[in-house]
């Protein structure tokens, strides 16, 4: 459905628009529990079903000093499976956003446009009565609140709130660099998950530091099949083969606890080997100001089955981080590295790595804004260099 | 010497096998309605036994003889939830009208990570059991939230359910599925509904092998292929509603000595394809619907079925499934093989035999015909209707280079079952602080499976830990792990009750 106005016309998603959607949503999602995507996708559909089609905004639509609120589920998704939402938590936790903005929000936007985070956001603003921009701020999946390209561009996640199944709502007014410390104790103390709602700002400044178009994106991958399906991100393959092996990383049980953060904490300009459980707490590799990550290492190793007939072994963190081919760096953050089950290419959750299961390893560009020093810190470290 | 009972819609295979695994002597007979008369058929034509029989596993399909279900009352302990997330509102309309509609909330659950979402509203629990009573329902489907990590509300659940409507009949969502709360909760349904299809099915066999003065523990297939013993069966049905597949195709591969392979397993009113690697049917990473068309996470294996109709579509379905196993071969099994690309001749030769140098393995054309090659093991159908019996016994079959009998295509499920060990897989979310907790907590699991294992009819001194995987749940904090464990054993010895 469109509706007709100056310049781009505005392009509503129906519930018909849902299915495609959801699958071109997953294309990004290397964490997702089958069961919580279910929950979102007739979470979503039911929202769209009850208040209507949701108009999509373009970049260039964006209401110019109307507040615009990104929304994203907070916390696992294995979690959401579990304890259901009520439906009432997006509308919630962007009240309390506005309480604290002192004005309305005018549109929502996803933190990130994979998977469940998509469809959260569908529903709320399905539910809010509010548009849904065509974009996100993030243009991947990091694991932190503040890995996203509005903290590059200065925008400050804060106010923020959550809004838990359990019908709590918190509010969150902080500076940079500490939403993340103060948000997942409560996320952990509502069961695991929690709607926020954050990064208040103009849709001026929206625009400013958006990825454009992700949303439309995604909907036209869903509606393709086979490898077209992927061709939107022009995934570059890095191999085919099997998982031999899947493991923990026994040291880093105890520098998790204390602070450590992923496996590429520790390098200073890119992959060079190494996880944090061979590097000492406290002085990862020059990088003091760190945000811990949540969940615990797994390395993932995999046998090509064809051609060099290689080594790969991924290191995860609740994302995949970093990948290393007989032990050489072939793709790190801020890549978006994914497993794709060979038996019908959907991306594989990392939880869910079995040995023996056959899968191919690619890697999808982030966007540009990503690979700046700046850009390589704050994927690395959840901080940046910011605070 | 075990028995393994291939019970088809059409056609049912029965096959004797010794301690080695050799085939003793098989049989192949038309299938009745009722599965325990194809049981009685099957074991009368093949024979006298030599010996006293060590078990007997029947392999069977559910929608062989769809059921009538028993109406269920499905309790949900959690917080309440969107409307579009009630209990089983994702199910179609067919098994509302299938299993019933009587469904309630109450307060209580955990979260994932095991944490109380607070505490069972027992009222509550006990004022629906009194609905379903009033409603002349007895047969309850009770799973809570974070059930994986903490069983505990569900047992609390249980005995005030049990209680209320004495003798009232139980599924406990923990026993039955994975993490994933509405998935869990439908195949908690399913389960409570076929109980009156598995006691049945039990009974039915039992009087089988009664008639055939065979005393030996009775087992049943699970969908992936493994057994389980009559009682566990009766107790969870819903783990073995599909098995017929999973079985001929680990039979087929057995057979060959392959490892992998595309199966394609040629009934008459349908060919089913899967994809078998390392010697297991390959696995599905989405919910797939399960009887009466729930969305089920029980893991079962990806079948891709196509009906007889559009049986033009087999060839590329193998295409596309080879794909997925590059240099990897085509076995076929099942009654139609021939129709579909197969060899004409009574299988594979064994591994020993097979062509090599393409890259895929060959197989020889064999001009050998059984005289059954029209038969098929799933839909193992001419539609003839007269009852047939075709059997071979002794040392004839014993002296198959093989080991597979004369009809290696059309017993390979049997086959498998006769040789199959008992087997079982738990999964659970755990909480670990640390490495030795963890260390700790994974023993427990262990153990949990193993006994989990006895308890689906395995030997105690046989059992042993098959796989054990885990992993950190993302997004969580450190130390929540889930954790998936499969067990096996030999099926013990005993005697039909």
């Amino acid at each position: 459905m469109t509706a007709p106005a100056a310049g781009r016309p505005v392009r509503a998603l129906t519930v018909d628009d849902l299915e495609d959607l959801a699958v071109g949503a997953r294309v990004l999602a290397a964490g997702t529990e089958e069961s919580a995507y279910h929950v979102a996708l007739d979470w979503a559909a039911a929202e769209l079903a009850a208040h209507g089609p949701v108009p999509l905004l373009p970049v260039d639509r964006l209401p110019g000093t109307g507040l615009c609120v990104a929304v994203t589920l907070a916390g696992a998704s294995a979690a959401l499976a579990e304890q259901l939402p009520t439906g009432e938590e997006p509308v919630r936790a962007v009240r309390a956003v506005e309480r604290v903005a002192g004005r309305a929000a005018e549109a929502v936007v996803p933190l990130n446009a994979a998977a469940e985070n998509a469809l959260i956001a569908l529903a709320t603003a399905a539910r809010c009565g509010l548009p849904l921009v065509d974009g996100d701020g993030c243009g991947r999946v990091l694991p932190l609140l503040e890995q996203t390209l509005f903290t590059l561009a200065g925008v400050a996640p804060a106010p923020l709130a959550l809004a838990t199944p359990s019908g709590d709502v918190v509010a969150v007014e902080s500076a940079r660099g500490r939403v993340e410390d103060l948000v997942r104790p409560l996320v952990l103390a509502s069961g695991g998950w929690a709607v926020a709602a954050a990064y208040p700002m103009d849709g001026a400044r929206l625009a400013s530091c958006l990825v454009p178009g992700t949303v439309s994106r995604a909907v036209a991958a869903g509606a393709a099949t086979g490898r077209a399906r992927f061709a939107p991100w022009r995934p570059r393959s890095l191999c085919r083969g099997r998982i031999v092996a899947v493991e923990q990383s026994a040291g880093a049980y105890e520098n998790h606890e204390n602070g450590a953060a992923g496996p590429l904490t520790g390098l200073p300009g890119g992959p060079a080997g190494g996880t944090a459980a061979a590097v000492p707490h406290g002085t990862l590799g020059g990088v003091p100001d760190r945000v811990p990550l949540p969940s615990r290492p797994t390395s993932v190793l995999v046998e090509e089955d064809e051609g060099l007939r290689r080594r790969f072994r991924l290191e995860a963190h609740n994302e995949i981080l970093l990948v290393l081919a007989d032990g050489a760096p072939a793709a790190s953050l801020p890549d978006q590295i994914l497993m794709l089950s060979r038996t019908d290419r959907r991306v594989l959750d990392v939880e869910r790595a079995v040995p023996g299961t056959a899968v191919e390893v690619v890697v999808i560009e982030a966007p540009a804004a990503w690979y700046t020093p700046e850009g390589r810190a704050l994927a690395r470290t959840g901080s940046g260099g910011t605070r | 010497m075990r028995i393994g009972i291939d019970v088809g819609r059409a056609t049912s295979t029965a096959v004797l096998v010794d301690a080695a695994g050799r085939v003793l002597a098989e049989a192949v007979v038309d299938s009745a309605p009722r599965t325990g008369l194809c049981v009685r058929r099957a074991l009368a034509a093949l024979g006298p036994l030599p010996g006293p029989v060590g078990a007997v596993a029947v392999v069977t399909d559910l929608a062989r003889r769809p059921p009538r279900p028993r109406p269920v009352a499905v309790l949900r302990i959690a917080p309440g939830s969107h409307a579009a997330l009630a209990p089983l509102a994702d199910r179609p309309e067919a098994a509302h009208t299938a299993l019933g509609g009587l469904t309630g909330v109450v307060a209580g659950g955990s979260a994932v990570t095991g944490g109380s979402l607070g505490p069972l509203d027992r009222d509550g629990a006990a004022a629906f059991a009194g609905r379903a009573r009033d409603a002349g329902v007895r047969v309850f489907a009770v799973c809570a939230a974070g059930a994986p990590a903490r069983p505990g509300p569900e047992l609390d659940a249980a005995a005030v359910l049990a209680a209320t409507v004495p003798g009232a009949s139980l599924s406990l969502s923990y026993e039955t599925g994975a993490a994933g709360l509405r998935e869990r909760e439908n195949a908690t349904a399913v389960n409570a509904a076929l109980g009156g299809w598995a006691e049945e099915l039990v009974a039915d066999c039992r009087a089988a092998l009664r008639s055939a003065r065979i005393a030996a523990p009775l087992c049943f297939a699970r969908d992936d292929g493994g057994l389980v013993s009559a009682e566990y069966f009766a107790r969870h049905p819903v783990i073995a509603t599909a098995p017929a597949s999973a079985c001929a195709a680990r039979g087929a591969l057995a057979r060959t000595g392959l490892d992998q392979a595309v199966v394609v397993d040629a009934g008459a009113r349908s060919v089913r394809c899967l994809v078998v690697r390392d010697g297991e049917p390959e696995r599905s990473t989405r919910l797939l619907p399960g009887p009466f068309g729930v969305r089920l996470a029980l893991g079962a294996p990806e079948v891709v079925e196509t009906d007889g109709a559009e049986a033009a579509e087999v060839p590329a379905t193998v295409a596309r499934l080879l794909e997925r196993v590059p240099g990897a071969g085509v076995l076929y099994t099942g009654g139609r093989a021939e129709a579909f690309g197969a060899p004409v001749g009574p299988g594979e030769p064994p591994a020993g035999d097979r062509e090599r140098g393409t890259g895929r393995n060959v197989t020889r054309a064999d001009t050998r015909t059984t005289g059954r090659t029209g038969a098929g093991a799933d839909a193992r159908t001419d539609a003839r209707t007269d009852a047939r019996t075709d059997v071979r016994t002794g040392a004839g079959a014993d002296a198959d280079p093989a080991l597979h009998g004369r009809y290696p295509r059309l017993t390979d499920a049997a086959r498998y079952a006769a040789r199959a060990d008992c087997r079982i897989e738990v999964e659970q979310v755990i909480s670990a602080a640390g490495r030795a907790e963890l260390d700790q907590a994974l023993a427990a699991v262990r153990d949990h499976a193993l006994s989990r294992c006895v308890a689906a009819g395995a030997a105690p001194g046989s059992v042993r830990i098959e796989s054990l995987a885990h992993a950190p749940v993302a997004y969580l904090p450190a130390g929540v792990h889930r954790v998936t464990v499969r067990a096996a054993g030999a099926p013990a010895p005993g005697a039909t009750p």
